[in-house]
Order: C-alpha cells, then structure tokens, then sequence
C-alpha cells in the first residue's frame, strides 16, 4: 500500500495560485485577492494605523508578492507567507514615512460602539480596559497578538511572518500578558473575575 | 508562571493548536487554577482583538487592479527581456558563432513579437538555450590549457591534447611523451598552434614534476583543463594523479591545478 506523505501546504488551495502567479496568471493575483485581501488589509490596518497608509502597504505587498512568487517553494502556508511580505512592507513604510507607532483609539471606539447592549457593563468596562492596554503595546508585541487571536497562526507561523525565532514569539507573549495583567488590576479588575 | 502548559495556552485560546495538545491541555486544565485564570486572560484579549475588527474596512477591488498595472509597467519589454537572455548566453558561444546566434535570436524574437507577449516570451525561453547548444555544438573539438606560466593554450602557449565536450580526456603515448621543446599541436592536426613568440623561446618553463621524478624531465599534464571553450559546462577531468593519497607529497606543477598541490 502506497502512503502518499502530505506536507500541511498540500491542501491549501492558495498554494496553487501562488504557483500561477509564478507562471504570470494575472487572475490568480485576483483570487488570491479575493481570498485574503480582507485580512491582508486588517493587518497592515494594524501595523500602520492608518487606513491610507495600509492601502499603500496593501499594493506593494501585491506587487512584491506577484514578484516574488516564483521563489515561494510552498514550504509555508500561503497567508504566512503573504503576511510576512505584509509586515515587511509595512515596516518600510512607517520607516519611510516616519509615521508615529500606530495607536489603536479608532480600532477601540470602534469595538466599544460593536460590543451591543447584550453585552453586560462589566464585561464592557473590562474589554474597554483590555483594548486600551493593547494600545498601549509595542507593534512589535501587539503584531505577534494579532497574528495568534486574529490571523490564527502557530507560534511557529507567527515568527516566520515576523522573521524572528519562535522564542522570541513567546517573549512577547510573555511580556503581552504581564502588562494586560497589570492594566487590568489598574481597572480594579482581575483574571480571577474572567474564569 | 512556571507550569509548562502556559506557552500552549494562547494557542489554545485561539482555538490553532492541535488535536492531541488540545487534549492535554484540556486535561491539565481541569487540575490547574492557574492555567484557567490564565486561559480565561486570553480568551479575553482574544475577544477584544476580534471585537475591534470587526469594523474594519473591506479591501477595494481596484487595489488589485491597480497593483497589476504596476505589475505590467514593472515588467521589461519582450525585447529587452531577450535581448537579457541573449547576453546571458554570450560566454557560452563561440565568438564566431555569435552572428549566426545572433540572427536566430533575432528571428526568433521577431517570431515571438507577433505571437505576443505571453506566448512569445515562452518561445525565446524555449529558443535560447537551443542558441546556445547549437553554439556548443558549433565549437568542435577545442583545446583550453590553463597553465600557470601563461595564458590559455589556444592564445599562445602549447596546447594540449584536446577533448571533445563530455569526453574523458585521452591519456594517449603522443601526450605524455611531449615534452617543453616538443607540442602536442604538432602531433595532432587542427589544434591551436602556439604563438611564433613562445615557438622561438622553445616552449613554456618546464614543470618542477612529481617528487621522484627529475626536475625539468617531461611528464604528462594529466589533469589539466580540457574543455569546450567558452563552457561553464564541462570542467577538466582531474587525473588521480591530482589528488594523491594522503601522504603522498607533490611539488610545482603548476597546471590549472597548480595551487591545489603547491605550484
């Protein structure tokens, strides 16, 4: 019995379109677009903190993508890979332009007015004092929680889209914790209270 | 915290670990207060990271567009992309053949302009490694004899006995018996002739040899270069003789090997 040996990007259909991209298919730039554009842009979103900005940082990685596809060997996940050409340019751009560190006060208006009434004061008040110690974080930490809460990567994932190494990845996280920690007694809030 | 299952617990959070590490995790949990309240601290900062996407903005389709257009604008002319490809190939054409090369290059590029951008590209990537083969092929029988006293044979020094591309250098009588005073050129019609200027000092400094053999005696260039010219593809076939065993001590040949045994 023959067992064909799969590697995790063998069923990623992205994988293929990567590969037509290598070959010059314009319209697998397009799908590929279309599937991941939203999260692509959340991202930049995040690590530019301004949406024009993020759009810029969007085209380029499209360009550097379609550029450097010939050189992608499928050994990652296509949206690890992507995000990381993401992060690459986004910090060429806020390098570029000298941009600030990118606050979070739109992305958290933003949360506090989605949160509904259904959500009950207390849980409010303390997404509230979360989201502002996020704000507070480095990109650097607030990259690595974005890439694990949001994007759904691995740690492993995560510190290749950085290009760091994987303990680097847990430091932040460390580090990330320790503060939310912090934040929250500040608030009077603990994580006992979470459970 | 120092239990060993906190670095697994965002992941867990976040619902991206795998099956049998969700399982111990799981396990462990139900024993451990510390692990729960950290657990229940990201599943917070989980939800509040989702929570401010929520309102994130949804990509344009022109951005797309937009990037391709950059994308062909960065893209080289078909013209400038062969004519590229054409220059890549010139060290391994025969500078004789670099007119006939360059006609079929040319033709081929005409060819490929009208088919269009896409197919055409393919067809002079198809196209120029023929160029350069048919160059290889042109080439013949050549000699290179890098010697360390001089350039290479066919400009001028005493060349040696010549191989085809892919064919194992002959260790004939005629080569090993030649000796400074006596080339290998003249034995073998067709080969390149030394120059009048080497002819009249009566050929290169004769080589030091191996240990054992006398200073100055003739002895075979076993191992130096013979190959097409102008190839990257085919680099000598070192004689064994290069590369004595372990112990074995050589002196001042000074071949195209020349620094890997003293010379």
């Amino acid at each position: 019995m023959e067992i064909a040996l799969l590697r995790s990007t063998d069923l990623d259909p992205d994988v293929a379109l990567v590969k037509r991209m290598a070959s010059g298919d314009e319209e697998a730039l397009r799908s590929l677009y279309a599937a991941n554009g939203r999260r692509l842009l959340a991202y930049a979103l995040r690590l530019t903190g301004s949406e024009a900005v993020a759009e810029e940082v969007l085209q380029d990685s499209l360009l550097a993508a379609w550029q450097g596809a010939r050189h992608y060997r499928g050994e990652a996940r296509a949206i690890t890979w992507l995000l990381g050409i993401v992060h690459h340019q986004a910090l060429n751009a806020t390098r570029r332009k000298r941009l600030p560190l990118q606050d979070l006060d739109r992305a958290v208006l933003v949360a506090d007015r989605d949160a509904g009434p259904e959500a009950g004061a207390e849980a409010g008040e303390r997404r509230r004092a979360l989201q502002g110690a996020l704000a507070e974080l480095s990109a650097d930490h607030r990259s690595v929680l974005e890439l694990v809460f949001y994007q759904g990567l691995s740690l492993a994932e995560a510190a290749e889209v950085c290009a760091c190494p994987v303990g680097t990845i847990k430091s932040r996280l460390s580090y990330a914790k320790a503060h939310l920690r912090r934040a929250l007694a500040g608030e009077g809030l603990r994580a006992e209270d979470m459970i | 915290m120092s239990c060993k299952f906190a670095e697994l617990l965002p992941q867990y959070a976040a619902g991206t670990l795998d099956e049998a590490s969700s399982r111990a995790v799981a396990g462990h949990l139900d024993s451990c207060l510390e692990c729960r309240e950290e657990l229940a601290l990201w599943r917070q900062v989980g939800a509040a990271i989702r929570a401010a996407h929520a309102a994130d903005p949804m990509p344009s389709p022109a951005l797309v567009g937009r990037a391709l257009t950059r994308v062909r604008r960065a893209r080289p002319s078909l013209a400038a992309r062969a004519w590229a490809l054409l220059v890549a190939q010139v060290p391994l054409v025969r500078r004789e053949i670099w007119p006939a090369s360059a006609l079929v290059m040319a033709i081929g590029t005409l060819v490929a302009a009208l088919l269009g951008d896409q197919r055409g590209w393919t067809v002079v990537q198809a196209l120029a490694p023929i160029v350069a083969a048919a160059g290889l092929l042109g080439a013949g029988p050549r000699v290179v004899a890098v010697h360390r006293h001089g350039k290479r044979g066919e400009r001028g020094l005493p060349p040696m006995v010549g191989a085809r591309a892919g064919e194992r250098p002959r260790r004939g009588p005629e080569y090993s018996r030649a000796g400074p005073g006596r080339s290998p050129a003249s034995l073998r019609p067709g080969l390149a002739q030394p120059s009048p200027a080497l002819r009249a000092g009566g050929g290169p400094r004769p080589c030091r040899g191996v240990v054992g053999r006398p200073a100055g005696a003739p002895h075979s260039h076993e191992g130096v270069s013979r190959r097409p010219a102008r190839s990257h593809l085919a680099l000598a076939y070192p004689s064994p003789d290069l590369f004595p065993p372990r112990g074995s001590r050589r002196t001042g040949c000074s071949s195209l090997w020349g620094s890997r045994h003293g010379g």
